[in-house]
């Protein structure tokens, strides 16, 4: 497609789908629609999509047509005590297709079989590497080809499993959202894969000075690349896309045979902004330091009492259960009878009511790059619907005053607010937050915290109050880690697992701190929150990557998404802790290898 | 797994795979300090306390190390779609507790040993990094094997009395270190090629999607174990892929592929030739696309080399693999056929992982040591058509007590007897003329309308067990009926071939004096393995056809986009 031939189809296609409601293209928007048309990726994505409207004889008409390609450089590099794992590294561009068919109202998505196709499969999924139009614009028939047939079925089999069943005031499956427009340089990767190898080899063998460490690993993942976007409601995009993860895992087995592990991630959005070389050692060996004395911690009986979370933990545990529960998600339709085992959040029936104290506040803010000198991780100019998302109080004095949505209709929210973030599954994108600010107008120093904390304690007759330095979120831990987690929470009566404190500490009234191991939270949940008596002055950011799955396990999906929770300590009034009560098994019968 | 399987070029586009390189000489026992002395030194280490220490005590360990260095390039219409090298290495550590007599590998009511511990390790020689995982996972085995002793021990006392073999062979320990060859990674130029040669793809309409792919991958396997066997051997393997794909207006999936192997990148075929595989590929997707789909049929019909061996390895291959003759679960259609002919009596079948190269291609089933350690041997399980002995791995057999040389896996799984390559000799050679004027008699003297030719098959599979029926499938890509009156062959579609073993043997009446090679791999219990099956075309009274399962969704709706057609002349 030469340059002058896409103009009038850009031009002509944009405004013209905006159904309803054109708007003025500003003058920045209009510089980067000149910009794009300069691209052959976007021009071959434009014509292959504005294409689909031939399709206008069929029984089902496309009414929404959405493509998107991740052109993105991979590196992974990883090592153990010093030595190198294969390396592996890589050019992918997967494309993301979506074809929406019905109306508005009532389409193809949001059923347990909208990603379902029967017929043969010709696209890869992926665009060429290289190439121009031509290459572009082939791989783009047949994947939007195959998105229309899925579609067709999809509706088809929604629709049948409707049929008898009457639904209470249905939700439609598109919300209205006005188009992005952001176009802007690609990047250019250079990953320098000597270099990152480098550094987690010397890394990894920090853990050659911790011999009760029986396994450990460093690994290193980059992405680096440009997003494209585009859709049939006028939406253009073309941002760069980098995410750089550096993260350790260690294991091993305590004198009684108790399984432990211990684990840190750190995350950025530019990979030469990571810590300094000496921080990340310096976090590496507390890994290992505290994987050592867990091994020795003595086990802890079952705790009911008050608990003060230090900022890094809060960040964690707010990431990990506001960052669930204020993204909106529906369940997808089945025929009536069949269980699906999806629990809905715990937010969407409190919409306007007080889930926090009066004292705080939560915003969400994808427009922040920086906290404090330090990048965030959550920040984005669109989401994967083409949506720019704007800055958005969820919680104000203590009272939850809207959900985190993309363009899926939730009840009590109007239309998207852009956070369409991960891929999802049902035809549905995951809700993520990205950076969310915890904010406390009423604070005190961490120190009058542990105060108050003890002086609870001590008024409770309590021995010891406990402290938590650390969660294990996004969960380092292993398969096997994590079945025992389920049998865990399946033993216990049910409810949502909630990730293991790694780092937890009895505080005794003289000041002394003894790290102890065995304890997990019971029926820790949005309901806490309310019960949150004091937070610090003192608040620390914590950058991770989600990928949608429970505890953000890390390592299990290929897509993921950075986000950022920046918190004070927060002191919560009652909390429960249960004793892991299991059979460990026995050490090893051959002790570890020594080095020499 | 229910149905061992054959792929062939299309199906192994999903995989990397390797064919014989040049092994040079011996060298001397390495070091303490090199990566197979500090396993060997890990490996003692931890025999030497289980013995001691643990109960059930174990009796063998062995270590095998599979280092692989591959990459992979491919091109669609001109562009390169993938571009991606690896470099890793596995671990397994197998553990046998118990004694040769009875260990945990015996297989009570068909249920087999899965007791294989596998770890990747780091790809640089650290001594203390190896030895951590090679002693996280020794114990991780050790635990597996005592665990299911103990089971196996408490069930043995409810199972019949039977004849005592032994789960292990003895065999005499074996050292051999071969100086690995180097990878020889495509050069540069190949990129270039694999984009010339994909572009021309764009000028037949009837093709909707398709590749030229190059696959190369190195391997080193070293193999250790606690009787003293010591041996390391490796080889590379290049394979080029050519896969076209297309539908037929009635909803039938057409694919149309060839491929090449070589044990280097620069000794396959040159670009002209390539182009003219190309050009091949093309014309037969879109010579497909015109015919009629056949109808389900019994009749004479030639397979071709290539047909027919994959056909002996489905129907014959699988059905004389050791393992199979002592669970209770599988046909064991041969295991009382030994001195008994099983065959016509001109076809002999040899397995010989020996030989590397046939009828000027490169043996993909070529090894020098099998994954116990053992030395590979041409083994002549049909001799003029009776039958000699078994496929064996170091699970003796009743008349065989040792391995011979054919235990195979992937690793992470279970070794178990696998094939090689299975090479048809005949005694009863017609030219490719004759063997044609034989089919087209026995056309007549059946008084059928027509024979069948198939000329190129994809792979095929087949059941081995006693639940499942006892048949096999072969999966054709090219097919022509043959007609008695002179009239040109015609190209037909849509069929697969079908049958049962025992039925079909006694069917085959001559064969051609010219031997095909049919690379691929086979999937079965110890995963997949590359294997080869070498024969001459075979002349059959009586083969069975049925329809292939046809989708009946429609091509891609819109045109393909019009800017294809740019410089082909199809404005």
């Amino acid at each position: 497609m030469r340059r002058r031939d896409l103009w009038p189809l850009l031009a002509a296609l944009l405004p013209a789908r905006l159904a309803g409601q054109a708007r003025q293209w500003t003058a920045a928007e209009k510089r980067m629609l000149a910009d794009a048309q300069k691209d052959p990726l976007l021009g071959a994505m434009v014509v292959e999509m504005q294409r689909m409207s031939e399709l206008r004889t069929m029984p089902e008409i496309p009414y929404f047509v959405e493509v998107g390609c991740d052109d993105a450089q991979l590196l992974q590099v990883s090592a153990t005590l010093g030595a190198a794992f294969a390396s592996q590294s890589g050019r992918v561009r997967p494309l993301r297709v979506q074809v929406r068919v019905g109306s508005p109202q009532f389409d193809n998505t949001n059923s347990i079989f909208s990603d379902m196709y029967s017929g043969t499969r010709y696209d890869s999924g992926q665009l060429p590497l290289e190439g121009g139009a031509m290459q572009y614009r082939h791989a783009l028939w047949l994947a939007l080809d195959r998105a229309y047939k899925s579609a067709v079925e999809g509706l088809g089999r929604k629709t049948a499993a409707l049929r008898g069943v009457t639904m209470q005031d249905p939700l439609p499956d598109l919300a209205p959202a006005e188009a992005a427009v952001v176009v802007r340089e690609p990047e250019r990767p250079k990953l320098d894969a000597a270099r990152w190898r480098d550094l987690v080899k010397r890394l990894s063998a920090v853990y050659r000075e911790f011999p009760a460490v029986t396994g450990s690993i460093v690994e290193m993942d980059l992405s680096q690349g440009t997003s494209y976007y585009v859709n049939t409601g006028g939406a253009v995009v073309r941002m760069p896309e980098t995410i750089a993860v550096l993260r350790t895992r260690a294991g091993c087995q305590a004198e009684d045979g108790m399984v432990v592990y211990e684990g840190g991630q750190w995350v950025s959005p530019d990979p030469a902004r990571l810590p300094p070389e000496e921080k990340l050692a310096d976090g590496v060996r507390e890994v290992a330091k505290r994987l050592t004395a867990l091994t020795k911690a003595p086990v802890s009986k079952a705790y009911v009492g008050p608990v003060l979370f230090e900022p890094r933990a809060a960040a964690q545990l707010a990431g990990e259960i506001l960052g669930t529960h204020l993204c909106a998600s529906r369940r997808p339709v089945a025929e009536p009878g069949r269980a699906l085992p999806l629990m809905s959040g715990e937010y969407e029936t409190r919409l306007n009511s007080r889930v926090m104290p009066e004292w705080l506040s939560v915003t969400d803010d994808p427009g922040q790059t920086e906290w404090e000198g330090q990048a965030l991780a959550g920040h984005y100019e669109a989401d994967l619907q083409g949506v720019r998302p704007q800055a958005l109080k969820v919680v104000e004095n203590g009272e939850l005053k809207t959900l985190l949505t993309g363009r899926q209709p939730v009840r009590g929210v109007q239309g998207s607010n852009g956070r369409a973030r991960l891929p999802g599954a049902f035809g549905v994108r995951t809700v993520r937050i990205s950076n969310l600010f915890l904010e406390a107008r009423e604070s005190a120093p961490l120190s009058e915290l542990r105060a108050r904390l003890l002086a609870m304690a001590a008024q409770q007759q309590k021995e010891y109050a406990l402290v938590v330095r650390k969660m294990d979120f996004p969960s380092v831990g292993s398969m096997d880690d994590l079945r025992r987690l389920g049998q865990r929470v399946a033993r216990g009566g049910g409810g949502r697992a909630v990730s293991l404190p790694l780092g937890i500490y009895r505080m005794y009234a003289d000041g002394r701190e003894e790290l102890v191991r065995g304890l997990r939270f019971r029926n820790l949940g949005t309901r806490a929150f309310r019960d949150i008596l004091a937070a610090s002055a003192e608040r620390a950011v914590y950058n991770y990557v989600d990928n949608g799955l429970p505890l953000a396990m890390t390592g299990a999906a290929p897509f993921v998404v950075g986000c950022s929770v920046i918190a004070p300590a927060l002191l919560f009034e009652e909390l429960e802790l249960e004793a892991i009560e299991e059979e460990f098994p026995e050490r090893p019968l051959v002790p570890p290898p020594v080095a020499g | 797994m229910r149905a061992p399987r054959l792929r062939g070029a299309a199906a192994a586009l999903l995989l990397i795979s390797a064919v014989g390189g040049p092994v040079t000489g011996r060298a001397e026992a390495p070091e303490d300090g090199s990566l197979l002395g500090v396993l060997r030194v890990e490996l003692r280490r931890n025999f030497t306390a289980l013995k001691e220490k643990a109960d059930p005590a174990p009796y063998y360990i062995s270590y095998l190390l599979v280092e692989e260095q591959s990459e992979s390039l491919s091109a669609s219409l001109g562009a390169l779609t993938s571009d991606s090298r690896t470099h890793r290495r596995v671990l397994d550590c197998t553990v046998r507790v118990g004694s040769p007599a009875f260990d945990n590998y015996r297989v009570i009511g068909g249920d087999r040993a899965r007791v294989t511990a596998s770890a990747g390790l780091p790809v640089e020689d650290d001594p203390l990094a190896i030895r951590s995982i090679a002693w996280r996972e020794t114990d991780r085995a050790w635990r597996g094997a005592a665990q299911r002793y103990i089971q196996l021990r408490a069930q043995s006392q409810l199972q019949k009395e039977g004849e005592e073999l032994g789960e292990f062979t003895a065999e005499e320990p074996v050292k051999s270190w071969a100086a690995a060859p180097k990878p020889s990674f495509a050069g540069p130029g190949w990129a270039a090629r694999l984009k010339r040669l994909s572009f021309k793809m764009r000028e037949q309409q009837a093709v909707i999607s398709s590749s030229v792919g190059l696959t190369y991958r190195h391997e080193v396997r070293s193999f250790l174990d606690t009787d003293g066997t010591e041996v390391r051997h490796g080889r590379g393997f290049a394979r080029l892929t050519i896969v076209a794909r297309g539908k037929a207006t009635d909803g039938q999936d057409l694919l149309t592929t060839e491929s090449f192997e070589a044990e280097d990148p620069e000794k396959l075929p040159d670009e002209k030739a390539l182009m003219t595989a190309v050009e091949k590929v093309m014309k037969s997707l879109a010579g497909q696309l015109t015919v009629q789909p056949v109808d389900p049929y019994v009749g004479p019909a030639i397979l071709s080399g290539r047909a027919a061996g994959v056909f002996f390895h489905e129907i014959f291959g699988h059905r004389v693999e050791g393992h199979r003759q002592r669970d209770e679960r599988e046909g064991q259609t041969f295991t009382n056929s030994v001195g008994q002919p099983v065959l016509p009596e001109f076809l002999s079948v040899v397995f010989d992982p020996t030989r590397r190269s046939m009828a000027g291609t490169d043996l993909l089933g070529w090894y020098e040591f099998d994954d116990e350690g053992v030395q590979a041997r041409p083994v002549t399980v049909v001799e003029n058509g009776t039958l000699r002995e078994f496929l064996m791995a170091r699970m003796p057999l009743p008349g065989f007590p040792r391995s011979n040389g054919h235990g195979r896996k992937q690793p992470g799984l279970a070794v178990v007897p696998r094939q090689s390559n299975l090479i048809v000799e005949s005694a009863k050679r017609v030219s490719e003329r004759g063997l044609r004027e034989m089919l087209i008699a026995e056309v007549r003297r059946q008084d059928k309308p027509y024979g069948l030719y198939f000329e190129q098959v994809t792979g095929g599979f087949t059941t081995t067990q006693r639940g499942g029926l006892q048949a096999f499938t072969v999966i054709p890509l090219v097919v022509y009926r043959v007609f008695p009156d002179g009239r040109p062959d015609e190209l037909v579609r849509g069929v697969d071939i079908v049958g049962t073993p025992l039925a079909s043997f006694s069917k085959i009446l001559a064969t051609g004096d010219r031997d095909e090679v049919f690379n691929g791999y086979c999937g079965a219990e110890s995963g997949n393995i590359p294997v080869s099956a070498v024969s001459p075309a075979i002349l059959v009274s009586e083969i069975e056809v049925q329809r292939k399962p046809a989708p009946t969704d429609r091509p891609p709706l819109l045109r393909r986009p019009e800017i294809l057609d740019a410089g082909t002349g199809r404005r």
